[in-house]
């Protein structure tokens, strides 16, 4: 490892992304202890058809735990592991584009966690909704106990770290790869990173969306999920939405992860990368397109649900597509069956079996008795635990060697993969033999024909669990007590061994191995400069965990934790202005067709798509319950146009002023810079002034409240939201114009200003598109 | 059941479902047959000699080819088929034709109500041989109203009404069956236990039945 020895602070205040790598690995493989945990007590409650080992409210809540576990706070999270301590060492560069704000996603995803699991010992304890939690049982009408609002903001915490880490993972590989890491170039893995963190642009908003609209309906009294015009069906769509995509944002990096390892232990080039990679875009693409399919049962149109079946037939063409190519890779290899490679050929086995499953659920007809049931259930076992779990496990022993130096034991790696294996089998399979038996039930006394199969599954589990401890056992033992490893022990040929990132050496066999042995060594040793350690994310996240708490649990605490927040950020800022901490050096190499562009600004434009996402899936909604319901007050009646347009004026004018302030530094003027920030920072907060000063409470005042019906439940949710995008404006501004006075910036170096520019311009055009839908139609 | 005694809606699936299976268990048998096979044929011994790296010139643009159009034409062949069992499934024979009971789920039971106000609880009669269509809905949060035996089920939602319609088979015999009604969504801590029976029952016994029953809230619990 980088450092030698063990320190609290190193580990609280780092933002290397080889030990971000490692915290987020050791905490997911704490989240599926516990979460495996919960999984074993489930099938031991099932192992007879009516056991009293967990009554009815705790087996819900326990299944609803596993569930939002495993998949969000186990699964990707360890990909996101892996990718974080590889994807920089695959394209060749120092560190991510941001590592501090790497180090804050981090931060935010184990304590969005710390606060997950803290719901079990709230009074009324956690969330008994299923991991999809399905409205209206969401709401405070049917689940009133505080740990569902506060699960649900743990969940929208998580969204705010993943959102965080797919633009920096994104600005890295599109700006920070070594010379001679050409798109052609870019290894599997970080091509599967890539697209997996695509999907979590797009995916993660909506469901942020979705958990703004819970909350403000549990705890403000807005109605979209108890309406009829919302409800079920508004709340299935948004989390599909979300809820389709992150099953490839789980799958494809261990996808990725099998065509490395697969390459290393045949010893043969990918067959068919550029096919691989295409197979892998159209994935991605049309994974956004089949969310439907979860819903086939819910009554929607016919043709709605025969177009979504037959987009979710199309993309397991270029899904098995990528299963072929990682087999006929074998094809003409020489083939070392090691412990990763078992666990890779494992995972592709049960891909098959996943994807095939999935097909089936696919026909809406053999859906009419699946959905619901135990099949399902199977079907995303064997792609979920199947191919993921092995996947990652797979990477864990491959790169064990280069993240330790040292090597695990092979042989109990070998018989621990047979357990598992077989394990898994007698686990899962039963599973396809109880289409009939619905999901999450905790007795099954009526039925007892499926007693043979429920405790064949369980006797699975008690395999299968215990095999997959052992597992990690093994590594810590070989973390401990393993012989030194080789920096390339199994003459892989990728990038993260040889540090080779031209290819030139590829051409001849063998070439200069030893010195490519030195060059990882003497990187692997290089300090990190003290510059680059800060408690500031970490200090972030437990305030936004305490604020979070306190909101649901105890005002006063809320405001304890927004105090923590603020002073860290003032501090984040007042360290920016002193350039207190060493910026990463930008590539050194392939950066098309970014190459004119800063990181700040790629990562400012990822972060807008973010942003339009956001706002798109609250628009969606509001137009959805708005064309649903019989009958919405005149705008005219319940809004004062004067106002509206007035603001809006205010509006336009300080963006006007923001792009003066631009173009005065642009050419050199600090002193139009000054004067047109000051200008942009007072006419935005006049903005706020009138519309929480002036227009809601008049508005209030006339009956308009935000618990009386839809339409004030969109208006002031909405509204809300943009709201505080002025107010995240206005402290950026407040950040710039200091700056300014301290003329700090200057006619070459001002990107936090276009950047700020960039920014305030979206909230206009966001204004621009809700001041009609409210006030005018 | 007899296999003369399957509900038409169960016969299709079984048969489409066969068909799917066969074919997916083909292309699964293959693709793990091949893999399996190269990985043990291929494996690395002493004095096997390692294929040059640089051995793979083509593109695969051929296989990739052919994998596509064969895995299309076989799943658009079947979806064809699905589509048209769809079709049977959404269009449900003329309400003249039919018996209409509007189905009301709520925690953790079922309602059935029938066109001259006869209301039962968790226990649902019908006439075999006639089309049935079932009106469901939700008084509370979701639920889904699941026939497993029909292979079928729909949700129950708020606010909404979904339709689902079955025939239930003759008995060789004429003699009644009792079917399993199940919710399968998630429903609260009631979940588990909400299960109803549905009785198929000759015409005739099933007429006698509803005429004797009171058409004022007559909520028979078991009979
Ligand atoms: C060819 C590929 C696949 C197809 C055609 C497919 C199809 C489907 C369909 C139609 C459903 C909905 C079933 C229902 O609820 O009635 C479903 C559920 C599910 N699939 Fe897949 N799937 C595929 C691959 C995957 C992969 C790779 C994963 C994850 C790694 C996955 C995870 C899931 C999960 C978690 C659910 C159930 C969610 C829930 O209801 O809780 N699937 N799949
Ligand atoms: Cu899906
Ligand atoms: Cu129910």
């Amino acid at each position: 490892m980088a450092y030698q020895g063990f320190s609290i602070k190193r580990w609280l205040t780092t933002t290397d992304h080889k030990d971000i790598g490692i915290l987020y690995i050791v905490t997911s493989i704490y989240f599926i202890i516990v979460g495996g945990s919960l999984a074993e007590l489930v099938r031991i409650q099932l192992a007879v058809p009516s056991n009293s080992l967990l009554v009815p409210a705790t087996y819900e809540q326990t299944v609803t735990l596993h569930g939002l576990i495993m998949i969000l706070w186990f699964l990707s999270p360890l990909g996101v592991g892996l990718a974080n301590y590889f994807v920089p060492k695959q394209i060749g560069a120092k560190d991510m584009s941001f590592p501090r704000l790497n180090a804050m996603s981090y931060w935010l995803y184990l304590f969005s966690g710390v606060l997950l699991l803290s719901t079990l010992f709230l009074p009324g304890g956690g969330a008994g909704t299923g991991w999809t939690l399905y409205a209206p049982l969401n709401t405070s009408l049917y689940s009133p106990q505080p740990g569902v609002t506060l699960a649900a903001l743990a969940f929208a915490m998580l969204a705010v770290s993943v959102t965080i880490s797919s633009i920096n993972f994104i600005t890295t590989i599109l700006r920070a790869r070594a010379k001679g890491v050409t798109w052609r170039r870019l290894p599997a893995f970080t091509w599967s990173i890539l697209m997996t963190n695509i999907l979590m642009l797009f995916a993660f908003p909506p469901i942020a969306a979705a958990l703004v609209l819970l909350t403000t309906d549990r705890v403000l009294g807005t109605v979209f999920f108890s309406s009829f015009e919302g409800g079920s069906i508004l709340w299935a769509q948004l989390f599909w939405f979300f809820g389709h995509p992150e099953v490839y944002i789980v799958a494809l990096p261990a996808l990725g992860i099998m065509a490395e390892v697969l390459v290393t232990f045949a010893q043969r080039p990918l067959f068919g990368k550029t096919l691989f990679v295409i197979e892998l875009s159209a994935v991605t693409a049309l994974s956004i397109g089949v969310w439907i399919h979860h819903m086939f049962m819910t009554g929607i149109g016919f043709d709605v649900r025969e177009a979504f079946s037959l987009t979710t037939l199309a993309i397991s063409v270029p899904f098995e597509g990528l299963v072929l190519n990682l087999v006929l890779t074998l094809r003409k290899g020489t083939i070392k069956l090691t412990t990763p490679m078992l666990y890779a050929l494992g995972g592709i086995f049960f891909v098959i079996l996943g994807g095939i499953t999935g097909v089936f659920q696919g026909f809406i007809v053999l859906d009419y008795l699946f959905h619901g049931s135990y099949w399902v259930v199977g079907h995303f076992h064997y792609v979920m635990v199947g191919t993921a779990i092995f996947g990652l496990v797979a990477a864990l022993y491959y790169w064990f060697p280069k993240i330790t130096n040292k090597m695990y034991n092979e042989k109990r790696g070998k018989i621990l993969f047979f357990i598992s294996f077989i394990g898994f089998n007698i686990l899962y399979f039963p599973y396809f033999f109880l289409a009939d038996m619905p999901r999450r039930i905790e007795s099954y006394a009526a039925n007892p024909q499926w007693w043979p199969f429920n405790l064949t599954a369980t006797i699975g589990a008690l395999i299968f669990g215990p095999a997959l401890l052992l597992t990690f056992a093994n590594l810590i033992q070989g973390y401990r007590k393993g012989k030194g490893a080789e920096a390339n022990p199994w003459g892989a040929r990728e990038t993260e061994w040889t540090g080779n990132f031209t290819g030139a050496a590829q051409a001849e066999e063998g070439v200069a191995a030893d010195s490519q042995k030195e060059v990882s060594r003497m990187e692997e040793n290089s300090p990190v400069e003290k510059s680059r350690f800060t408690y500031l994310p970490v200090t972030i996240s437990v305030g936004a965990a305490v604020f979070l708490t306190g909101f649901v649990l105890f005002w006063p605490v809320a405001v304890m934790g927004l105090g923590v927040i603020l002073a860290a950020i003032i501090q984040w800022f007042k360290d920016d202005v002193r350039d207190k901490y060493a910026v990463v050096k930008e590539a050194i190499g392939e950066n098309w067709p970014f190459n004119s562009v800063s990181k700040e600004k790629v990562g400012v434009w990822i972060f807008l798509v973010s942003e339009v996402v956001l706002f798109g899936s609250l628009l969606t909604a509001y137009i959805y319950v708005r064309l649903r319901s019989p009958v919405w007050p005149a705008a005219a009646q319940v809004h004062n146009i004067t106002i509206g347009t007035t603001n809006t004026l205010i509006l336009l004018t300080s963006s006007l002023a923001m792009i003066l302030a631009l173009q005065a530094i642009r050419s050199g003027s600090l002193r139009g810079l000054k004067s047109g920030l000051i200008g942009a920072f007072t006419l935005g907060t006049a903005f706020l002034a009138v519309k929480l000063g002036v227009e809601w409470p008049l508005e209030i005042a006339n009956g308009f409240v935000i618990s009386g019906g839809l339409a004030p439940s969109s208006y002031f949710t909405l509204m809300g939201v943009h709201a505080l995008h002025v107010g995240v404006g206005l402290a950026g501004m407040t950040y710039l114009i200091a700056k300014a006075f301290s003329g700090r910036f200057t006619a070459q170096s001002h990107t936090s200003v276009e950047l700020l520019g960039l920014y305030w311009a979206f909230v206009d055009i966001v204004w621009l598109i809700l001041f009609p839908l409210f006030y005018l139609v | 059941m007899s296999q003369q005694a399957l509900p038409p809606s169960a016969v299709d699936w079984n048969n489409f479902f066969n068909l799917t299976s066969y074919i997916g268990l083909i292309a699964a048998a293959l693709v793990i047959g091949l893999m399996v096979y190269w990985a043990i044929n291929n494996r690395y011994r002493k004095g096997r000699p390692v294929t040059a790296w640089q051995g793979l010139g083509r593109a695969p643009a051929r296989e990739a080819v052919t994998f596509a159009a064969i895995s299309t034409i076989l799943l658009f062949g079947l979806a064809v088929g699905s589509y048209r069992l769809n079709t049977y499934l959404q269009y449900p024979p003329p309400i003249s034709e039919s018996l209409v009971i509007d189905v009301t789920a709520f925690q953790w039971a079922f309602s059935f109500h029938y066109p001259n106000n006869v209301t039962t609880l968790d226990e649902c009669r019908i006439p075999t041989g006639q089309p049935i269509i079932f009106n469901v809905t939700s008084s509370d949060v979701m639920h889904n109203f699941g026939l497993p035996d029909f292979k079928v089920k729909i949700d129950a939602i708020p606010g909404r009404y979904n339709i689902l319609w079955i025939t239930a088979p003759t008995m060789p015999d004429n003699s009644t069956m009792t079917y399993q009604i199940r919710c399968y969504e998630l429903c609260g801590v009631g979940h588990t236990y909400m299960i109803a029976s549905l009785i198929a029952m000759p015409p005739s016994e099933f007429n006698q039945w509803l005429n004797s029953q009171t058409s004022s809230m007559n909520m028979t619990g078991g009979s």
